[in-house]
């Protein structure tokens, strides 16, 4: 087993996460604050709040503010908020509402 | 991919060319396609604007579909926008669908297309359809 | 990613603290603070747990340290438990450490509510297993 975070769908976590060293994936609902190496928001999943990570990738719902080091935004996204990535990469499909700039 | 529903042919579609040694200041309309490889400092206007890599334009971008391998610095209102690797983007974007390919340098704010432009697109999606 | 991981984890080296709600299985390998409610919580060796547990099943084989209610407990050998444990059914392998008040025949209902006539302990005691009924 890779020790990885599961946040599976129908699971409504609030709080404050980090991930370790292990990835983190979710399918289900996360509010506060999460801070990860990467993490993986899957079409179903729901985000709302702080993202700190290294890599990130969105095919799901998310809301609030996001700093990472690679940022991809898949063609199911939604993303509304505050993004800060170095590297961006955006597909045709995603709907994203907000700001997006360099990380630092 | 996003697929433009006329094909880039000089026979079938008009298209512009803002060489490279071109120095533009001012508004560019055209109701064909454009492609900047120089600068313009200004507004364009147009069905699809390629902003070639090497490209300079400070100002406003109006169109069905935009590409940027270039380096712009204004607003975009289109349809479509596509952010290329070599792309240099920072001003608003306002369009309906967003591609960014990843080596891109992006700072912009994303905010809903503007009526004109979502008029267009779904006029252009009961062409298609036809 | 991986369809097959159905299975809700916090895994090793993470540290998670808030409210968990929804989860029905759900395996702790990381530290956790938080209530829980859940059908079935496994907590792993590495796992650290410290809050409320009301849950149908739960399998300690870490730490945990809480106010824990739920109907059948299962402490294996790398088990160490502090607080309190409200069980109608509890198993403790050998090893199992046990520093907690243990209360059987909770009234409580978290849905799968047991006639309390049935007051027969169903506690499996291994030999070198600590049961230590400290009142707090």
């Amino acid at each position: 087993m890779d020790g990885s975070t599961n946040i599976i769908q129908g699971m409504v976590v609030e709080g404050k996460l980090d991930g370790g060293e292990a990835p983190v994936v979710i399918s289900g609902n996360f509010s506060g604050e999460l801070n990860a190496v990467e993490v993986f928001l899957e079409e179903m999943g729901v985000f709302k709040g702080t993202l700190n990570a290294d890599r990130v990738e969105l095919a799901g719902d998310f809301n609030g503010t996001l700093t990472t080091e690679e940022l991809s935004v898949g063609s199911t996204a939604k993303v509304d908020g505050e993004l800060r990535a170095n590297s961006l990469a955006i597909e045709l499909g995603a709907e994203v509402i907000g700001s997006v700039g360099r990380k630092s | 991919m996003f697929k433009n529903t006329e094909s880039n042919d000089a026979d079938t579609q008009k298209v512009s060319v803002i060489d490279d040694q071109m120095r533009i200041t001012g508004t560019v309309i055209s109701d064909g396609d454009v492609i900047l490889a120089g600068q313009l400092e200004g507004q364009i206007i147009c069905n699809k604007l390629t902003v070639e890599d090497g490209a300079i334009l400070n100002g406003s971008i109006e169109t069905g579909e935009v590409v940027i391998s270039g380096t712009v610095t204004g607003d975009v209102a289109s349809i479509n926008a596509h952010i290329e690797a070599s792309g240099h983007f920072e001003g608003d974007l306002k369009c309906i669908g967003i591609e960014v390919e990843a080596g891109a340098h992006v700072v912009a704010k994303f905010k809903k297309a503007p009526a004109k432009i979502v008029k267009a697109a779904a006029k252009l999606e009961n062409e298609t359809a036809e | 990613m991986d369809i097959s991981k159905t299975k809700a984890v916090i895994g090793e080296g993470a540290h998670f603290s808030g409210t968990i709600s929804n989860a029905r299985s759900i395996e702790i390998n990381g530290t956790v603070e938080a209530d829980l409610e859940a059908e079935k919580v496994s907590i792993g060796p590495e796992g650290e747990f410290h809050g409320a547990i009301k849950s149908d099943l739960v399998v300690i084989s870490g730490h945990y340290n809480g106010e824990m209610h739920a109907h059948s407990v299962w402490a294996t050998e790398t088990a160490q438990i502090a607080g309190e444990v409200h069980y109608q059914s509890l198993q403790m392998d050998r090893g199992a450490a046990l520093n907690c008040r243990v209360v059987h025949n909770w009234t409580e209902d978290t849905g799968s509510s047991l006639p309390h006539a049935e007051s027969e302990d169903e506690v499996t005691e291994s030999a070198d297993a600590e049961t230590d009924e400290d009142a707090k």
